[in-house]
């Protein structure tokens, strides 16, 4: 019996683990190499603080020569787990904030080296190589509990706490956030969402619940040693989640049980000395095997256990939807653009906008206008420095000259998200939708003010949260149908043609409540089938309200569209009109077309 | 201040940020060119030292030859690994964290290997001509002042290979473009094995004298590989002379740090600086922006 709860008591603590590094992983994409020592920071915490100073008795010094505090065992608990979490915000601020990539892989899996390494030198503070023994147990008032049949309830509650949390940010918008994150961040700023503050915040609590375990530990085992928080166990914890599945928290907890299980049965075939080596060639070669053939793990993210996890009826049946046949919307039989309101009011007035790239000027002191309700088209040949144009309005890209008004205020201080907040909102030639996730989903993100994508009102606030979910799915839906997609909601989006995917990012644009919309190249790469359908939805955008500014290089696309033509060439401006007057006009056509 | 640790210290820092140095180079020009985080770097690293030994202690060949081996031990390790799992996973997956770990695979498999074929105690390489320079109150050993010689003529070969020759040129095209460089008729397979060649025989090399002035070990690698991974990001990507920089000044203020505290904290405070310099300058010290 004992023997068992020794087991379960290895694979719980792997499990709690593989969730937290999971959180991580799975939602953001991102990997921590430093694991084991957010757990052992937790651990050596709560054993120094809870430890009684160091006794001399006749000369000798006890348990190690380490000094503690004598703290309550509670006390440096929560102190432990406060530290793991505050460690993890200061490792991952430069990888998370400035630096994309590797980095964070590398900076946790340097902090990892060099916390090992302090353990064993600091010798008077964590008693080195031997650790620190002789603690306190794990107790309740007063009630103790040494043995593992009894301690194993505490990790099981743990565990329970630890799965609850991930399903309910798996499920949450918060959730949806962190998946967009992880496929393009700058789609998710493109928006309005914010990325650096919940990708911090993912990082320190899923450190933070590791090292809630390496305090449990510390009072259950009543020592600690430097051996159960090195670099290999945290590389153990990645092998788990890979093996089970990023993404998933059965998969998480499936490797755990492997992880944990696979130890004693190899002890019982080598002798003891060579366990662990054989654990980490099988392990090696698993992870290998996993990774070359089946990449998404045992368990892929999004497999049988996650739909039947929560069903979602309500939504293909609950609401009426304008598009039932599946239709495009209804154009009305005026389908050429009316002239140009020309006293329209400008919604977005660009000066002197200037950009250069080494030797090549990409735009030089463009200056125009958008009136507001129109759609405006920017044509020109390739290089003319239209997407830059874009890129630049919008702070995807700094400017070295110009400024830029939206309704009056200057927004040319702003950052991508603020603008897309201000009512300026993007598209990109290459769609950048969230491939993985459901088109539902897909343009849910997009919609403002979800008290859900925020940590706390999630936890604190969970009905209210909760029901303006509902409102944004509604929204959502309402989104896709304005576009023609309400049929194809539930599917994931890299499973849509490439015109269907357009469109979700358009209705991504809408569900924004952004006024004035920048696409891309909305009909590059689309089928001409599925032009007119393009056009009809971009006509559509125009009743509702919005303004619109293309990229195109469809004249056919543009002379259906578009009021308001600005013609640029070699990042200049060259006319401005509407498209008759612009083809009337042989010099241009002459560097449009070419002679 | 204590000129005469001060002296020491400057001199013992510039050794070790010579290896660092090289050991940056060689993983930088294996990273920037395939974006493989290679993290078996240091399982090529330290078969070159355990080749170097072995051939020593089994044959009794004379410390030069042994350690000729090593470098080539390490060689057709890091081929192996390129050509083999790495290759197998970049062909079904695009994605650099799954080569990652591929990697994070066989680093851990191969140290476990290593440990139970020559289990986990010290393994020396002895016969070096032992000799000591004492200049004023600095004393160097000859084999630091080699190794010091090597790493600094290796660093310039790689860069004059890179920047004279065409499959120099090759590589630099397929680190920036490589579509374009395949459309040009560029292999890119052949470019990421000569990639894998030169780091992987710089790290063998460098693993020679780290072997010399200690003991092989089969965990060796891991410690001196990520310090090389420092080094490329404090220097910036897809620069040598960054990488170069970079474990220069890694060494040095791990070194330097003996000044105030224990030489024990040396690597903390190196790594705090580069968190500290990654928050200044995201692209480090000789990279620039992606555009």
């Amino acid at each position: 019996m004992e023997y068992w709860a020794t087991i379960g008591i290895a694979i719980l603590t792997y499990a709690v683990l593989s969730v937290s590094l999971n959180l991580l992983f799975g939602y953001i994409g991102e990997l921590s190499m430093a694991t084991a020592a957010f757990f052992g920071i937790g651990a050596y915490t709560a054993a120094i603080l809870s430890m009684p100073p160091a006794q001399s008795i006749a000369g000798l010094t006890l348990s190690s020569g380490v000094s503690g505090y004598d703290l309550n065992p509670w006390v440096a608990g929560v102190v432990g787990v406060v530290l793991a979490a505050v460690a993890a915000l200061i490792i991952s601020v430069p990888a998370v904030a400035r630096v994309r990539g590797e980095s964070l892989i590398l900076l946790t899996f340097s902090f990892q080296l060099v916390f090992s390494q302090l353990l064993t030198s600091m010798q008077s503070v964590t008693g080195g190589d031997q650790g620190i023994s002789g603690l306190k147990p794990l107790a309740i008032f007063g009630h103790e509990f040494t043995q593992a049949r009894q301690a194993i309830w505490f990790y099981v509650v743990l565990l329970i706490a630890v799965v609850a949390l991930g399903m309910l940010l798996g499920s949450s918008p918060y959730g949806r956030l962190l998946r967009g994150m992880r496929e393009s961040e700058s789609a998710v700023l493109s928006v309005g969402k914010p990325v650096i503050v919940p990708k911090l915040l993912v990082f320190s609590v899923a450190c933070g619940i590791a090292g809630t375990v390496g305090v449990l530990q510390s009072n259950y085992l009543q020592s600690v040693a430097p051996a159960s928080f090195d670099v290999n166990v945290s590389i153990l914890v990645v092998a788990a989640v890979v093996l089970g599945g990023a993404g998933n928290i059965w998969g998480a907890l499936l490797g755990s049980v492997i992880l944990g299980g696979l130890t004693p049965v190899i002890r019982n075939f080598t002798a003891d000395a060579h366990a662990s080596q054989w654990q980490a060639i099988i392990f090696g070669v698993a992870l290998f095997v996993i990774i070359a053939f089946r990449p998404n793990g045992l368990i892929p993210e999004g497999s049988r256990l996650r739909r039947g996890r929560r069903p979602q009826p309500e939504l293909s049946e609950a609401t009426p939807t304008p598009d039932t046949a599946h239709s495009r919307i209804e154009v009305t039989s005026e389908s050429r653009p009316v002239a140009l309101a020309v006293d329209a009011e400008p919604i977005l007035v660009v000066k002197g906008l200037s950009k250069r790239f080494g030797g090549l000027q990409a735009v030089n002191d463009v200056s125009f206008s958008l009136p507001e309700r129109t759609i405006t088209a920017l044509i020109g040949p390739n290089g003319a420095g239209k997407t830059t144009i874009f890129n630049l309005i919008t702070r995807a890209i700094t400017p070295d000259a110009g400024s830029v008004t939206l309704r009056g205020a200057d927004i040319s201080a702003m950052d991508p998200r603020e603008i897309a907040i201000q009512g300026m909102v993007r598209s990109f030639q290459d769609v950048r939708v969230f491939q993985k996730m459901s088109a539902l989903d897909n343009v849910a993100v997009a919609v403002p003010q979800q008290p859900g994508e925020w940590a706390w009102p999630l936890l604190l606030r969970p009905v209210s949260s909760r029901r303006r979910e509902r409102e944004v799915r509604d929204r959502a839906l309402d989104c896709l149908s304005l576009v023609g997609l309400s049929k194809v909601a539930q599917q994931p989006v890299g499973s849509l043609s490439f015109g269907d995917q357009k469109l979700v990012a358009i209705a991504r644009l809408i569900a924004t409540d952004g006024e004035l919309l920048l696409l891309d190249e909305p009909t590059s790469g689309v089928d001409p089938g599925s032009v007119e359908g393009v056009i009809e939805v971009i006509q559509s955008l125009r009743d509702i309200g919005k303004t619109v500014c293309l990229v195109e290089h469809s004249l056919h696309f543009v002379d259906k569209l578009a009021e308001h033509v600005i013609f640029l060439d070699q990042g200049r401006l060259t006319a401005e009109g509407s498209l008759e007057e612009l083809t009337s006009r042989p010099d241009l056509v002459t560097l449009y077309f070419g002679t | 201040m204590n000129m005469e640790l001060l002296e020491q210290l400057l001199v013992s820092g510039i050794v070790l940020g010579s290896l660092y140095a090289a050991l940056a180079v060689s993983f930088g020009i294996i990273y920037s060119t395939t974006r493989v985080f290679h993290l078996a770097h240091a399982l090529v690293f330290t078969c070159g030292a355990y080749a170097a030994v072995l051939t020593a202690s089994t044959f009794g060949t004379p410390v030069w030859v042994a350690m000729i081996v090593g470098v080539a031990a390490s060689i057709l390790i890091g081929l192996g690994i390129q050509a083999g799992p790495y290759t197998i996973v970049q062909r079904r997956s695009k994605d650099p964290i799954n080569v990652f770990i591929a990697a994070l695979a066989v680093g851990i498999a191969g140290t476990a290997l290593l440990e139970l074929l020559f289990t986990a105690s010290n393994r020396p390489l002895t016969g070096f001509p032992e000799h000591t320079f004492v200049v004023g109150s600095v004393t160097v050993t000859l084999v630091d002042v080699v190794s010091m010689v090597v790493a600094w003529l290796s660093i310039l070969a790689v860069g004059l290979f890179m920047t004279r020759t065409n499959r120099g040129r090759a590589i630099t095209a397929v680190r920036t473009n490589a579509g374009m460089a395949e459309a040009v008729g560029i292999s890119k397979k052949r470019v990421y094995l000569l990639v894998f060649a030169i780091g992987s025989a710089i790290a063998g090399l460098m693993a020679q004298f780290v072997t010399l002035n200690g003991a092989a070990t089969p965990s060796m690698g891991l410690r001196y590989v990520l310090i090389a991974f420092m080094a490329v990001f404090l220097g910036g990507i897809g620069s040598i002379k960054g990488a170069a920089v970079g474990g220069l000044a890694l060494g040095l203020i791990t070194m330097l740090t003996g000044l105030w505290v224990s030489l024990d904290y040396g690597t903390a405070i190196a790594f705090g600086v580069v968190i500290v310099m990654l928050i200044i300058k995201p692209h480090g010290l000789f990279g620039r922006a992606a555009v």
